[in-house]
């Protein structure tokens, strides 16, 4: 008994500790690498931020199919706002603005009729029959 | 049976090193296994967000940008010009190898020459580009270019190429994975679309689709509207005016930057129509047909 009691007196706090580094001694490596990719994303945010901030700075480029707007006239778009219309992208709207426009019940309205609006298919064979249109 | 243990003080101290070690390392083992808990999140969002977008989220996401573009823009309304422009789109997109969708079509009234399409079949033209455009074929090939980059899918693959690249750290992956996993309808589905609008338009507007997409737009604008019976140089011709007006010295023009240039775009097209053997030469061009049914373009004061 008094050996036993001995032997445990021993071994306990080495069992602990065992146990500890078997359980936290993985976690370690992977804290610090943990710590290191928030760094990392840290980082690479306030560089995208920076990017951003540059390219907001930068003169607008214009898209859509043709690769931009371009002004074959003079006149300017019924919707051009002041800054634009007298600005450097020549009164054409960049991404930004018009990801920024919050659209009214009217616009929604108009994306429905749209939706709604088809040609009769008729009305679309005599069409195509004056035009002497022969689709496949 | 547990034999009663004392220790004496040259034993308690390891123990009492260990507890204290074991204190001090715990926040951070456990911040560790919240780390772990958000990497499964993400990993799952990236999971859900990797999953193509369906037909129903297609339109959802094109019927968002529609709307911006509405609002940006404002439709231009005249009826007789919206039933033209359905006619010739309709009779373009009925040959699009992509019927899984409706197509809808209107003008926009700007004074820009462009013409866009958001995802789910909507396709929008310019007064501008109305106006440059000399004949209905120029028209049809215009259009049959929109109607390309819907059949292909260019602004999808792109939300969801941007979502395999980053699902993880990207607002877009993470968007796609939360239009994947809410109701449509729900407060999270609306805001999920709200993001993803916004990249689009971002891309629409602002960096442009990559130049293989506006190749490939231009090869199925092309054949689908020589499919329909129109010339199959429509859009070559259109690409050559609209070089012209954006000539330097002329009006201002993004394309070098923002696309491929109209040389090398009409040089695919001219070789894809030799290849195709297409000879157009008696097929209708119907400039008077669309002098007579766009003169209120020309008309409109700055259009």
């Amino acid at each position: 008994m008094m050996m036993k009691s001995k032997i445990w007196r021993t071994i306990f706090p080495l069992v602990i500790l065992t146990g500890m580094a078997v359980m936290f001694g993985p976690a370690l490596p992977r804290l610090g690498a943990a710590q290191q990719d928030q760094q990392t994303q840290d980082q690479q945010k306030q560089q995208d931020q920076q990017k951003d901030d540059q390219t907001d700075q930068q003169p607008k480029k214009k898209g859509g199919m043709f690769g931009g707007l371009k002004k074959v006239t003079s006149g300017k778009s019924d919707n051009e706002t002041a800054s634009t219309a007298s600005g450097g992208a020549k009164g054409a709207l960049d991404g930004k603005q018009i990801a920024d426009k919050t659209p009214t019940a009217a616009d929604k309205q108009q994306v429905t009729d749209m939706e709604k609006y088809s040609v009769p298919q008729n009305v679309l064979k005599k069409f195509q029959d004056d035009g002497h249109l022969q689709p496949k | 049976m547990i034999p009663k243990i004392r220790l004496r003080k040259t034993e308690m101290a390891p123990l009492i090193g260990g507890l204290l070690a074991c204190a001090a390392m715990c926040p951070q083992a456990m911040g560790q296994f919240g780390g772990l808990k958000k990497y499964a999140d993400k990993v799952q969002k990236g999971v859900e967000a990797s999953k193509p977008l369906t037909v129903e989220q297609e339109t959802d996401i094109g019927r968002e940008v529609a709307a911006k573009m509405i609002a940006a823009f404002q439709i231009y309304p005249n009826d007789p010009l919206k039933k033209y422009v359905n006619e010739v789109g309709a009779t373009v997109a009925a040959q699009s190898e992509r019927q899984d969708i409706q197509y809808h079509f209107a003008v926009l009234n700007s004074t820009d020459v462009n013409a866009f399409s958001a995802p789910g079949g909507y396709v929008f033209i310019t007064l501008g580009a109305l106006k440059l455009c000399k004949n209905e074929s120029e028209l049809a090939g215009v259009l049959g270019h929109e109607v390309g980059h819907i059949a292909g899918k260019h602004v999808v693959h792109e939300i969801e190429s941007a979502n395999k690249k980053g699902a993880v750290a990207s607002e877009v992956g993470s968007s796609v994975g939360d239009l994947t996993k809410n109701q449509p309808g729900s407060a999270l589905y609306q805001k999920a679309l709200e993001n993803i609008t916004r990249n689009v338009l971002m891309t629409i507007f602002g960096k442009g689709l990559p130049a293989k997409d506006e190749f490939d737009a231009d090869e199925r604008g092309v054949r689908y509207a020589h499919a329909a019976g129109y010339p199959a140089d429509g859009l070559e011709q259109f690409l050559d005016s609209f070089a012209k007006a954006t000539a330097p010295g002329g009006a201002q023009s993004y394309m070098t930057t923002t696309h491929p240039p109209v040389q090398d775009r009409n040089d695919k097209i001219s070789k894809q129509i030799a290849n195709e053997k297409w000879d157009d030469a008696d097929r209708p061009k119907l400039a008077e047909r669309y002098a007579t049914l766009t003169a209120m373009v020309r008309a409109k004061k700055g259009a």
